[in-house]
């Protein structure tokens, strides 16, 4: 639902779209089921206008058009909510997200998330455990990455993810995804000329260019 | 003394975070990575210690580390020497990059260490690194 800027001073399309989606057409069913069936449905509900608020968010570029339309929607009364969201409530928002995704790995990946984020909270306990920006960062570029294997998924000292394919000292290839939606990366590949020599290079971009960057060195023959 | 380098031939041990592991328990380059507000690797001079045995310097070690840090249940004590660290890098590194490794010693950590000549942004020297590790342990004693 395209929402025009008159439209989301009130809250009346937050209501509405409420309403139709939960209210009026479970009302009835709703007395037949458990009370808590209908706060799991609330919850999911709230679940994907944050985690659709956070992707609005995200600095990857989007087409004009889509990114105005989506930048209206972050003036919605959710955004309150967001904002008053901890990193770390908002980094299990994007793990239960993760799970809903089309990523085929997306359960290991968020069962190794999760791992990470409680072994970060117990060396750190007074610290944010993942940057939720990253980790969305990184949720949207596997989204858009589809052919990739599962990789190696670890923090750097910033609480950044980070993700490593390897499978010799000549065919490395890790990235580390920063809340601006760069990444840093960096490749050990084999010189298409001298293959007994390696190439080693690193470099920052965006997210959205970082396979393009990747791909002439030949990093998808042991990535995807 | 502080600031002194540190012999080729001695080893320095680096604490490395579980979240810094991969699943199959080895060690990353982000294990090497320094944090924005930092100026030098952390690490202690396994020599300085004077306990001649591998075993002993990682007991003395765990012992120092966990008066400062909370220890992951699954993190590892990762041991480089520090002449292949330094020649390792140089050579492999586009920029040929030479690091020192010098004492920093602290009143409750005297066998402190520093690895200098490198960022927080300097990603492929941190890879690099990981690469010259030579020994790994548990950074809690196993039970």
């Amino acid at each position: 639902m395209i929402r025009n800027k008159r439209s989301f001073t009130t809250l009346q399309d937050d209501i509405e779209t409420y309403e139709e989606y939960h209210w009026a057409k479970n009302l009835s069913a709703t007395n037949l089921e458990p009370n808590d069936s209908l706060v799991i449905k609330m919850q999911n509900w709230m679940t994907h206008r944050c985690i659709d608020a956070l992707q609005w968010k995200s600095s990857v570029t989007m087409d004009p058009e889509v990114e105005e339309t989506k930048f209206a929607e972050l003036e919605s009364p959710f955004d309150e909510i967001i904002d008053r969201l901890s990193d770390d409530e908002k980094a299990e928002e994007i793990v239960k997200f993760l799970n809903q995704t089309n990523i085929t790995f997306s359960k290991r990946l968020a069962s190794r998330i999760q791992f990470l984020f409680e072994a970060s909270k117990e060396e750190y306990p007074d610290e944010g455990a993942i940057s939720p920006e990253s980790l969305k960062n990184f949720v949207s570029f596997l989204q858009s990455a589809p052919n990739l294997k599962y990789p190696d998924v670890v923090l750097s000292p910033d609480k950044n993810i980070c993700t490593q394919w390897r499978t010799a000292p000549n065919r490395h290839f890790s990235v580390e995804f920063l809340p601006n939606g760069d990444v840093r990366f960096v490749i050990f590949s084999p010189d298409p000329k001298h293959p007994d020599k390696t190439n080693r290079m690193s470099g920052i971009v965006s997210v959205d260019f970082l396979m393009q960057t990747a791909q002439p060195h030949g990093v998808l023959s042991w990535c995807s | 003394m502080k600031g002194d380098l540190l012999p080729d031939h001695d080893h320095i041990s680096r604490y490395c975070s579980v979240t810094q592991c991969t699943e199959g328990e080895q060690v990353t380059g982000r294990a090497f990575q320094l944090r924005q507000i930092d100026n030098y690797l952390s690490a202690n001079w396994l020599e300085f210690l004077q306990l001649y045995n591998r075993k002993n310097e990682i007991e003395e070690i765990r012992k120092v580390l966990s008066s400062k840090l909370s220890l992951g249940a699954k993190a590892k004590i990762a041991v480089l020497n520090v002449g292949k660290i330094i020649d390792y890098v140089c050579t492999k590194s586009p920029d040929a990059r030479k690091l020192r490794v010098s004492h920093e010693p602290e009143e409750n950590d005297p066998s402190h260490s520093g690895v200098y000549g490198y960022g927080y942004d300097d990603q492929l020297i941190a890879d690099l690194i990981a690469e010259a590790v030579q020994e790994i342990y548990p950074a809690r004693e196993p039970e």
